[in-house]
């Protein structure tokens, strides 16, 4: 045969039909040269493609010197066509995907922000606050028998229990609190340390008022007052037993 | 000039990303760009964008210099084509009716003339061709891939793509042929 390969192309046609045993199909290499040709073509690079090459200048070459290899990167490099230095970008991509991990806090955190200021509008306008006012009114109506019964229990137990340890722990008439009372005689300058101690102390009891009540004659109704109720919760546990026994044999008679 | 130097001696451990990125892209874009048009992909083009920026990424973990490079890059290549063929058969492409674009219709005398000025018409046989042929004869062309490689892509055995290759030889000269006699 007389034919021999003058390019690239037609070398790697030759050598597809080698393989496939139809080094003789000479209707086929005008097909597979067309075919060849589709990839002839080279596009042009978009902008973040050139962004990418960019780096080669300002890095300059890092394939290997002294190789021939290292010849053809430079050459090719500088065979590529320059790009514009304001159209190519790099586009960092772990910043886009922080970016994507921070926006489900951002549209939680801008949401609540808003429900914040919402609240706040709408507890301004006093239509809204009339409305809530009856509506807790209707509540507390609708409870209000179980809760009355039970809130004067609450503030009047722990009440006189503290200040019954507290009257106890310090003897003297003042019922402030302990060791101011004790320590301190008299003035202004006490007077207004106790308001500070009485008020952190003990918010939740206004009845006890230990700063109010050393300039006022309030000691002098607590004083005999914290004496029963020590002797209360004592009276009561031998009372409550004796009548619990008789019940028993009255049982196994029936 | 340049090509006459083997890929297989470019050492590119420890280099610079970008410089082989660039290497890379004008030796195999316009192979990708034809490989996609081979394949029939609509905006090839755009596609062989694509392939490259993926590739990028890539590139740190690269074994194997610029043919590595290569074989890398028409993986990604087929992958991007495989994901085109799968959108475009989920959503059906709707375009208004153009007389000119009715593959029923037959080619006008004018058409045959130019069509036969431009040459056989390589791309149009394809198309008659089943997707493994079509696939094969695109990477062992226009790709210029070796065997092994073809082989790795197309998940199957050195072996089985050369017979395959072969069938794809012989369909595409029938298809010639009958296509010469059709219009002679």
């Amino acid at each position: 045969m007389s034919y021999t390969p003058v390019s690239g192309s037609e070398r790697i046609i030759d050598q597809v039909l080698a393989e496939a045993g139809l080094e003789d199909a000479d209707d086929l290499r005008p097909v597979l040269l067309e075919l060849r040709s589709l990839g002839g073509e080279q596009p042009g690079p978009s902008a973040e493609i050139l962004a990418l090459m960019e780096g080669t200048r300002s890095a300059g070459s890092g394939l290997s010197a002294g190789t021939p290899d290292g010849q053809i990167a430079d050459a090719e490099i500088a065979d590529a066509g320059t790009p514009d230095p304001g159209s190519a970008d790099v586009i960092d991509l772990a910043a886009r995907r922080r970016n994507k991990r921070r926006l489900p806090l951002t549209v939680f955190g801008v949401a609540a922000a808003l429900a914040v200021g919402g609240g706040a509008a709408a507890a301004a306008d006093q239509g809204v606050r009339d409305t809530l006012h009856s509506a807790f009114t209707s509540i507390a109506s609708t409870f209000g028998g179980e809760n009355h019964k039970q809130g004067p229990k609450t503030p009047t137990v722990p009440g006189p229990a503290e200040t019954g340890g507290e009257s106890q722990g310090t003897a003297p008439s003042p019922a402030g609190s302990a060791p101011s009372t004790s320590g301190t005689n008299g003035g202004p300058a006490d007077g207004t340390h106790r308001r500070q101690d009485g008020g952190s102390q003990a918010p939740a009891d206004p009845g006890t008022g230990p700063g109010r009540s050393s300039e006022n004659p309030w000691p002098n109704r607590t004083a005999p007052a914290i004496p029963d109720v020590p002797a209360a919760p004592s009276i009561p546990d031998p009372g409550l037993t004796p009548p619990s026994l008789p019940p028993l044999p009255a049982l196994p008679a029936s | 000039m340049l090509d006459s130097v083997t890929d297989e001696y470019v050492h590119t451990d420890g280099a610079d990303p970008s410089v082989l990125f660039t290497v890379a892209y004008r030796r195999y874009s316009g192979a990708v760009l034809g490989y996609l048009r081979a394949k029939g992909v609509d905006d090839a083009e755009a596609v062989t964008q694509d392939v490259f920026l993926a590739f990028f990424p890539k590139l740190e973990s690269l074994t194997g210099g610029l043919q590595g490079a290569k074989s890398l890059i028409f993986s990604i290549a087929h992958a991007r084509m495989v994901d085109h063929y799968r959108r475009s058969e989920r959503a059906p492409a709707l375009s208004p009716y153009e007389a000119e674009l009715d593959g029923r219709s037959s080619a006008s005398a004018e058409d045959q003339a130019m069509s036969h000025a431009n040459g056989l018409g390589a791309a149009a046989l394809l198309e008659n061709l089943s997707e493994d042929y079509r696939e094969v004869l695109a990477l062992r062309v226009v790709a210029d891939l070796s065997v092994e490689q073809v082989a790795d892509i197309m998940g199957k055995t050195p072996g089985a793509v050369k017979q395959l290759q072969r069938r794809a030889l012989c369909a595409l000269r029938d298809r010639a042929s009958i296509t010469k006699q059709g219009t002679s």
